[in-house]
């Protein structure tokens, strides 16, 4: 580690355009690197330089190396470039305690969540005391997918074509969704209880999906669902549809 | 076979309530009917779910007559709730001849000496009565209320070529009434006019110039004529009603190159405000025109706040219509036309119907014995 005196000359230039000052620094080995000056302010030496106004003209002695220079850098060029994109993250907690953070835009796709941190209730962990960590996963999966995908689609305009050909996540849908029964049901609840719209119908077509063309007790047995009538009403139910249930 | 037994203490089944009708909601309503005899709440969650999440909407049902004997039928339904077409598996309707359809939901063959006729949702019940006493080879033919009027139509020799007859489904007794308007004479309904009916009257318009005149069977009396041409550079127009209230579809422009499709809606005690509701996007116009050199005219059906529209020369694209908000807006769809789509070569005559179709009139139909609904394949 270099422990001579180094020179580093802070420069200060407008970019008229983004309209972000940007200092540059430069190492003891004479390596410059130019940054935002908000980023640079993360260091308040520099900071103090700055605000003193003394770098418009005068080296500075830093002993700092290239390399713990720029890595220093770029963790507080990295950290602040997310805070300029608005990328601030939130903590989901699932029911069995485990935390998942994800970026607040994309736990924003849950109404419900959504609604949350607006109230400001969020203190940055929401706990979810309905969805096990399995499911979680899940569907923040799919917020993540539909999220990036929402950049670029189009608005589907009203088409009463067959083929949902305007959905361009059809077939990574149709693969998400190819899971045993329990997990699609709990996938179900998790996006009612979260308010996810589109992960809400794309269970539960999913699910409809599955009654199509079946007889009362198929679906009983597919759904495990009691059958509550009478005798006597089973036996008028079986008499009038004979025909569309043999 | 062991009947399945649930355990006395087995959790709640998961799927039940709020989530089970957002789930029905997805299902079409052919499939509902076995989902409604599930349990006593599966039963309450298909109603439920059908008055407030996804109600039923019309059915467009065509019907495809085959041109060589025997004459067979075959239907297919399109049920824009689920977006599906059902085949629909029934008896073939006993041939009398050409099958047509008149107002969107009146099916009817007429012989010199036998005329039938069904205007039930699903054709279930076809009313036999004898011909009226006048043979027309092509008339105007309308059910209003509990009587079915023929107009016009007639051949030219000796009969007298204005008669109108009306026939009472009570009485089950033909009567003749006031000679019809002169000027609809030389029409051939099926090409040259066009026939809607509310609850107490028939309307007749003449394609090319939109002039249109109304029948009452009560009074017995004809009334008109009425300008309902929506606009100069409309070249024929068709007349339909969307929830009672009546609507005029006008082709603009000229039959070689048809420049847009609209829609009217016509009030007043003299029809004489026309206010246009709306207009078919230029992608549909295209689909409706699709290989046909010339739209002379076109075909509406129209039950409830929908109406589908298509082009009999080339009738592969079946255009949809929802008016939303008393008119205020209107969403337009697509679809392909299932009868045309059947691969078979044997040319068809194809007739088109709209019905409302509820779980009621499905459970009547399957009761029945000899009627199947399958959804079809989706065509790609």
């Amino acid at each position: 580690m270099a422990s001579s005196s180094t020179s580093v000359v802070v420069s200060n230039k407008e970019k008229e355009n983004k309209n972000t000052k940007k200092v540059t620094l430069k190492s003891s080995d004479g390596e410059s690197f130019e940054v935002d000056e908000s980023v640079a302010m993360e260091s308040q030496t520099i900071k103090h330089i700055i605000e003193d106004g003394h770098y418009s003209s005068l080296a500075l002695s830093l002993s700092v190396k290239t390399t713990m220079a720029s890595s220093s850098t770029s963790v507080v060029v990295s950290n602040k470039e997310k805070e300029n994109k608005n990328t601030k993250k939130v903590t989901l907690k699932s029911s069995d305690g485990e935390s998942f953070e994800v970026d607040e835009s994309v736990a924003m796709e849950s109404q419900t969540i959504k609604h949350i941190i607006e109230d400001g209730c969020a203190n940055n962990e929401i706990p979810l005391p309905n969805v096990t960590s399995g499911i979680l996963s899940r569907v923040i999966e799919y917020c993540k997918k539909h999220k990036e995908a929402a950049g670029e689609s189009e608005p589907s305009v009203t088409s009463y074509t067959s083929n949902s050909t305007t959905n361009p996540l059809t077939e990574w849908d149709t693969e998400f969704v190819k899971v045993d029964q329990n997990t699609l049901f709990d996938l179900i609840l998790a996006a009612n209880y979260l308010d996810i719209k589109g992960l809400l119908d794309l269970t539960c077509k999913t699910v409809a999906d599955m009654m199509k063309g079946k007889t009362p007790q198929e679906i009983r047995e597919t759904f495990h669902i009691k059958n509550d009538y009478t005798p006597e009403e089973e036996a008028e139910v079986r008499k009038e549809n004979q025909w569309a249930f043999e | 076979m062991a009947k399945h037994q649930t355990v006395a203490d087995e959790e709640e089944a998961p799927i039940h309530g709020d989530v089970l009708e957002a789930i029905l909601t997805h299902v079409p309503l052919i499939d509902l009917v076995p989902a409604s005899h599930v349990s006593t709440s599966w039963k309450g969650a298909v109603f439920s779910s059908l008055r407030h999440l996804n109600p039923v909407k019309p059915w467009l049902i065509v019907h495809a007559q085959s041109t060589r004997h025997p004459y067979t039928t075959t239907s297919h339904a399109y049920d824009p709730r689920s977006h599906v077409w059902v085949d629909i598996e029934q008896p073939s309707i006993k041939y009398v001849s050409t099958l047509r359809s008149s107002h969107s939901n009146l099916l009817y063959m007429q012989s010199p000496f036998r005329f039938v006729f069904s205007s039930d949702p699903l054709q279930l019940t076809w009313h036999q009565a004898v011909a009226p006493l006048v043979w027309r080879p092509d008339p105007i033919v309308a059910q209003v209320g509990e009587r079915v009027v023929i107009a016009g139509g007639a051949c030219d020799f000796g009969d007298d070529p204005l008669a109108v007859e009306t026939y009472d489904l009570t009485t089950r007794a033909w009567d003749t009434c006031d000679d019809m308007p002169a000027i609809l004479k030389d029409s051939c309904a099926s090409t040259w006019l066009s026939v809607a009916v509310d609850k107490s009257k028939m309307y007749v318009m003449e394609k090319c110039s939109g002039a249109t005149h109304s029948f009452d069977p009560i009074t017995k009396t004809w009334q008109g004529p009425y300008d309902l041409r929506p606009d100069q550079n409309v070249f024929s127009s068709i007349i339909g009603f969307v929830n009672d209230r009546m609507f005029v579809v006008g082709l603009v422009g000229e039959a070689e190159n048809v420049k847009s499709v609209k829609m009217w809606e016509v009030k007043g005690e003299m029809l004489d405000m026309k206010t246009e509701i709306s207009e078919m996007p230029k992608e549909l116009v295209a689909k409706l025109k699709g290989q046909s050199p010339r739209v002379t005219s076109i075909g509406m059906n129209s039950m409830g706040n929908f109406v589908f529209l298509h082009n009999p020369s080339d009738p592969a694209e079946v255009i949809v219509c929802e008016v939303q908000n008393g008119g205020s807006f209107c969403s337009w769809g697509s679809v392909g036309n299932a009868a045309v789509d059947d691969g078979s070569r044997i040319v068809k005559n194809l007739v088109y119907t709209c019905a409302n179709v509820g779980l009621g009139e499905l459970h009547q139909a399957l009761r029945s014995g000899d009627r199947r609904f399958t959804i079809k394949e989706e065509m790609e």
